[in-house]
């Protein structure tokens, strides 16, 4: 049996919830993981024997691990019931089951990063363009075009209604831009590939033509749970909701209106007002804060009141944590950003050694957590920068990434260029793209054994260990797609080469980090798929959609960007730029105290500061960058005086 | 879950094949046509402890050799495909649906479930091993990427596959590993108190027993001596057990015993192999009534696959047999050469496995092709009496009784079995619609046929019905003729049989229908042979005559247009 001793009532309101669809409206450090955890635990538990599923939605890789554990920890044995993952991985699911529909096979590749997806529009350019009677404009180059192609995603135009929306919106150059987009997406279609956008652009294309589909998934999924449901964008909406509608009642969802920061990608408080209308959802609030100091809610609670867009009848927070010893708030003022960074950098390292790690250094931009990653290393402190990281940047790790590519995709052209290039910077061969094209067509091979031929015949350049690696290892791929002993014979192919090259070659940065990555990311690609070999098609999706940042080391201290810090916590907070045009932010104090922009960004300030479980320091410069900076204005909203 | 068809591709014998199937499927076709292959195939995949691609259950022998130069090195890969899925929407239980649903696939203009599973063979040079790889289809046949391989075992779990095959052994399956009878015996349980009881009385039962005969304790005494030469426990080294005296060996030697007619109480294996094989087909029914659940899901459907239930039994027997076939739980697929089983079922659910040109087909006669009274006629004239015809490869449809006598002999006397052709001779005057639903059924289970009609209007209409009914780039002559003198007796007459059959008819009577006709040559030609047959004893004595006739005359008398028509079915038959 569950134990529920741990909830509150409100909690265990949450967790027992039987009366239709209902939205938990959850504060900051309120315990929403683990009421969804124990929510989906008490439905395994309760249902044991059935065998209908669990889909609960998150919206990054690590929340839904992490709910994953805890899941597995309170019923091991249902754990094969719950599908934890997040809105993007679930679309590629239904995308490979059932997108021959859209005419995509079930092997279509991800496309994980803008270079290759520029490439691809620069493709579709240029077929455009073949037609000299209507070119396109002159100035339409492909990576302007990108962020208005992937906003379009986005706000899930189909092909048929973007020329008309185009129009209306009073875009420039809609007719063109639309053809553009139409392109584009048949062109993700016939090179059998996807981009993240359209990744859940497709899916809810599939779901909207296909009401079948979504009777299918209520008949397996009999319960859907989505965290974060303020982060969701429009087309995410609505997929969930072709998925809520042939049964509502069922649905739980865990938000915090107070938290949307990406308002800019759609993310948006009106979302709210639609799962109210469209689903009738009753409202449960959890206002109790288990995490920050009372004095800190206060500070929260002072800022969020000013924001308008909030939830009808909200609560503010309420400090459970008792007791609460020192300098639990600081504002700390200086000169110029560059004593700030040094400060900050200092303080954190005049406190003993065990509580470093449970410090984080929080900015609203990269810019500002830059400075002080700068302090750090001159201190020879390591600082850990969260950033996601779509590719593999070492050369031996983006060639054998290039090269298992080419083994699942045969004619994946991006992959041969990469494989190319690293190849070069690795053994000093130049192998030209056409040559290996050509030498393909020519023989009826597919790029990557046209490749293997061309270096075979460079004879005497290519050493004994290349070739080795190159004639023999690669055999099980080619033949059978077996792709981890060929992984770890390129790895240790990879250490011999830097070991000739010398640790300062810049082709082998973060190959050692990479290293592993690539093994953690192995391990929990294979542990997902619950022994079972995983082939090398369903490993190079997983990978797709996996972050490539390295984990944290455990000495390392965190420098994250707010958007970057959101769902985690730190024992000590140090936020710096406390000034305007910072936090908030250029744009927002542009628009105005009453802009919707200035709303996130109080917002931002608001999920900043209650980050903090022990202590929470504010900082801000009178020069920033060397401009002239006054305090920022939530300072004062906060209640202090400057 | 019902298995909705099986392709296989260059799997033995068979190159390609798709065989849809039904609740009950009877496979019927010549030796070596492919029926067991079917079942084995079906067996390959549907067998537990699947998953690994190391698994060798193909070899070398089942590959598809297309020519003599093929090898199983360099043959094509096997292909095993099964195709299960709904009959309507939500037809499957939910359980199953969720279970499966990473390899559903749905029909998206009705919502049906479907799901694809495919075992390839392949010989793989890297590692020379013959390695199988398994995978789920999409509705476009390209393949899912799986996440769980677990998936299989569900698979299988929810459609078990039995297999009883022709050789089957009633004593083992009433064994103690039986694939039906061990669920029971494993299912006896005592209380402990209860059990403690049983087991004591068996002892008290087996000492009284073993102590009756005084020179078994000489034997035991003399057998202990085995402790000399090897480590064994003493006292009470040797025990003799007229009767096992644990629980679990008794349950174990449990055994069917039938009472004959007699009255004499014989076990099961005394009985006659026929008398056995049903009893094993009735424990199959119990164990899919009472045990089927526990073994496997609540929702499963058993699948069994029944190779030639008919042998050892009376023909009686095995009309009673294909009733009950009708209504055995779950799917059945049986493979038969018995027109008496196939008389009982549905004429719709037979299969029948032929090979045209080297290559194997399936012929099926689906719901739609006839009408109900069409269906009748069928019934009537081939299925329900004369089930046999529909394992020929060749019909010769013929319009009366005289064409059914003479053609079989003459068949004969030209040394062309009807066996060995594996030819019916169909008399179809008292079939309704003009023999037509003869040519549809033939022509949808690949049976060749071919017409001989008189020469009347109503052989014309006969012949001109079969212009519906050519296979493409085929003419009207290809599959019928009418007889150049109206009728075979004529045909006779006209080819220097005329004094034979004038013999048959006394003067008299000769002289009694020339009167009557008075000057009409055709009536007076056709009063002296209805004479002649009448006089012969009817149509089959009259044909008995003419025949011992032609045999006095040799084959040369033979009228051409019989011969001609003889040579054509022949090479119909041949294929």
């Amino acid at each position: 049996m569950l134990d529920m001793s741990k909830l509150n009532a409100n909690q265990r309101e949450a967790v027992e919830w039987g009366n239709g669809p209902l939205l938990v409206l959850a504060g900051p450090g309120s315990g929403k993981t683990r009421v969804l955890t124990s929510r989906i635990a008490k439905i395994l538990e309760e249902s044991s024997g059935q065998h209908f599923r669990i889909l609960a939605l998150t919206f990054t890789n690590k929340a839904a691990g992490e709910m994953r554990g805890r899941v597995e920890e309170l019923v091991p044995a249902e754990r094969g019931r719950v599908r934890l993952t997040t809105f993007h991985s679930y679309a590629a699911e239904l995308l490979q089951q059932h997108g021959n529909h859209l005419k995509f096979r079930p092997d279509f590749q991800i496309l994980s990063n803008d270079t290759d997806r520029i490439a691809l529009l620069e493709d579709v350019l240029g077929g455009i363009n073949k037609d000299w009677s209507n070119p396109l404009p002159e100035h339409f180059k492909a990576a302007q075009l990108l962020p208005v192609i992937t906003r379009l995603l986005e706000a899930c135009i189909s092909t048929e209604g973007v020329e008309d929306f185009l129009q209306q919106t009073n875009v420039e150059n809609a007719v063109p831009l639309a053809r553009v987009y139409v392109a584009y997406r048949e062109a993700l279609r016939s090179a059998n590939v996807l981009d993240f956008p359209s990744l859940i652009a497709e899916t809810l294309e599939l779901l909207k033509k296909f009401p079948f589909l979504a009777k299918h998934i209520r008949k397996v999924y009999k319960h859907i749970l989505v965290d974060e449901f303020q982060d969701t964008n429009k087309s995410q909406y609505q997929i969930l909701a072709h998925i809520v509608r042939p049964d509502p009642s069922s649905l739980f969802v865990v938000a915090d209106d107070d938290q949307i920061l990406y308002e800019w990608n759609g993310a948006n408080h009106l979302r709210f007002q639609e799962l109210k209308h469209e689903f009738d959802v009753s409202i449960l609030q959890l206002p109790e804060n288990f995490r920050c100091p009372a004095s800190v809610i206060e500070l929260a609670n002072a800022l969020i009141v000013k924001n308008q867009n909030r939830a009808v009848g909200k609560k503010p927070l309420k400090a459970v944590k008792q007791g609460q010893s020192g300098d639990v708030v600081r504002v700390v003022h200086f000169d110029d950003l560059d004593d700030e960074a040094e400060w900050i950098a200092r303080d954190i390292l005049e406190r003993p050694i065990e509580e470093q790690p449970h410090c984080a250094v929080l900015a609203r931009t990269n810019k500002l957590i830059e400075s002080v990653g700068k302090k750090f290393s001159e201190m020879g402190v390591p600082a850990y920068f969260a950033t996601r990281k779509n590719e593999f940047l070492s050369a031996p790790m983006r060639m054998l990434h290039s090269i298992l590519r080419l083994a699942n995709s045969k004619e994946d052209k991006q992959s041969l260029a990469r494989l190319l290039k690293a190849f070069y910077e690795l053994e000093g061969i130049r192998i030209e793209q056409g040559q290996v094209i050509s030498r393909a067509s020519a023989d009826g091979q597919d790029l990557l054994r046209a490749w293997l031929e061309e270096v075979k015949l460079r004879g005497d350049d290519i050493d004994e260990r290349t070739r080795r690696l190159l004639q023999r290892d690669i055999k099980p791929l080619l033949e059978s797609l077996k792709f981890r002993d060929f992984a770890d014979s390129l790895l240790a192919w990879g250490k011999e080469c830097q070991a000739k090259f010398g640790p300062e070659e810049q082709v082998f940065n973060e190959f050692e980090e990479e290293q592993c990555v690539w093994k953690m990311l192995l391990a929990d690609i294979v542990g997902k798929f619950s022994g079972e070999d995983v082939s090398l098609y369903q490993f190079l999706h997983e990978l797709d959609l996996s972050s490539k940042t390295p984990p944290k080391p455990e000495n390392a201290i965190p420098c994250f960007t707010i958007h970057a810090s959101k769902g985690m916590e730190f024992g000590h907070v140090y936020l710096m730029g406390m000034v305007e045009d910072q936090l908030p932010s250029w744009a927002a104090v542009k628009k105005g105290d009453d802009s919707s922009e200035m709303q996130e960004e109080r917002r931002n300030c608001f999920v900043a500061i209650t980050r903090a479980q022990d202590s929470l320091t504010m900082t801000y410069s009178d020069r920033v960058f060397n401009w002239n900076k006054h305090p920022s204005r939530f300072l004062g909203e906060m209640g202090f005086e400057l | 879950m019902k298995l909705k068809d099986i392709t296989i591709n260059n799997y033995r014998g068979i190159s390609s094949l798709r065989i849809p199937l039904d609740e009950l499927t009877v496979l019927i076709g010549e030796n070596n046509a492919g029926k067991s292959t079917v079942l084995e195939a079906l067996r390959l995949v549907l067998t537990r402890g699947f998953g690994s691609r190391k698994d060798s259950r193909f070899a070398e022998y089942d590959f598809h050799l297309k020519d003599t130069a093929a090898t199983p090195l360099t043959a094509d890969p096997i292909g095993i495909l099964l195709h299960f899925s709904e009959d309507h929407e939500d037809d499957w239980p939910e359980a199953i649906s969720q279970q499966l649903s990473e390899v559903i696939q749905i029909d998206m203009t009705n919502g049906t479930n479907h799901i694809w599973l495919k075992a390839t063979g392949t010989y793989q040079s890297v590692t020379t091993l013959f390695e199988t790889r398994w995978s789920f289809l999409n509705t476009d046949g390209a393949e899912l990427a799986l996440k769980n391989a677990n998936t299989h075992n569900l698979l299988v779990k929810f459609a078990p596959l039995f297999f009883l095959s022709a050789m089957r052994d009633a004593s083992q399956e009433f064994g103690q590993r039986g694939q039906f009878w061990n669920s029971f015996l494993k299912t006896i349980e005592l209380p402990p108190e209860q059990l403690r009881e049983i087991e004591e009385k068996l002892q008290e039962v087996n000492a009284s027993v073993i102590d009756a005969n005084s020179d078994l304790g000489e034997v035991i005494n003399r057998i202990g001596e085995v402790r000399k030469f090897v480590p064994l426990a003493a006292p009470d080294t040797v025990i003799l057990e007229a009767i096992p005296t644990r629980l679990f060996d008794l349950t174990g030697k449990v055994q069917v015993h039938l009472k004959a007619q007699h009255g004499a109480k014989l076990p099961l294996h005394r009985h006659g192999e026929g008398t056995q094989n049903l009893a094993v087909l009735m424990l199959f029914q119990a164990f899919t009534a009472l045990n089927l659940a526990e073994a496997y899901a609540p929702e499963s459907t058993p699948l069994l696959a029944l190779e030639e239930p008919e042998a050892h039994l009376h023909p009686s027997a095995i009309r009673s047999l294909g009733t009950l076939l009708k209504n055995i739980t779950g799917q059945r697929l049986v493979t038969s050469h018995s027109g008496d089983l196939v008389s009982r079922v549905p004429i719709t659910s037979l299969r029948r496995i032929y090979k045209q040109n080297g290559e194997t087909k399936i012929g099926q006669i689906s719901t739609n092709l006839l009408d109900a009274r069409e269906l009748q006629a069928v019934d009537y004239h081939v299925k329900s009496n004369k089930g046999h015809y529909l394992f020929s490869r060749c019909w010769l449809l013929v319009e009366g009784e005289s064409d059914f006598h003479i053609m079989q002999r003459l068949l004969e006397y030209l040394e062309n079995s009807q066996d060995e052709l594996s030819l019916s001779i169909l008399e179809m005057s008292q079939v309704r619609g003009k023999g037509e639903p003869f040519f549809k059924i033939a022509n949808a289970l690949g049976i060749q046929w071919f017409l001989m009609v008189d020469g009347d209007s109503a052989g014309k209409d006969y012949a001109r019905r079969v212009a519906s009914h050519l296979q493409p780039g085929e003419t009207t002559t290809d599959r019928a003729r009418c007889w150049v003198y109206g009728s075979i007796e004529k045909e006779f007459w006209f080819n220097g049989f005329q004094p034979f059959i004038e013999s048959k008819v006394s003067a008299a009577s000769k002289k009694d229908i020339g009167e009557q006709a008075n000057g009409d040559q055709t009536k007076e030609l056709n009063g002296i042979i209805k004479s002649a047959i009448t006089s012969c004893g009817q149509k089959p004595g009259f044909a008995e005559a003419l025949f011992e006739e032609i045999k006095s005359r040799g084959n040369m008398s033979i009228p051409q247009s019989i011969k001609d028509v003889i040579t054509r079915v022949v090479q119909l038959a041949g294929g």
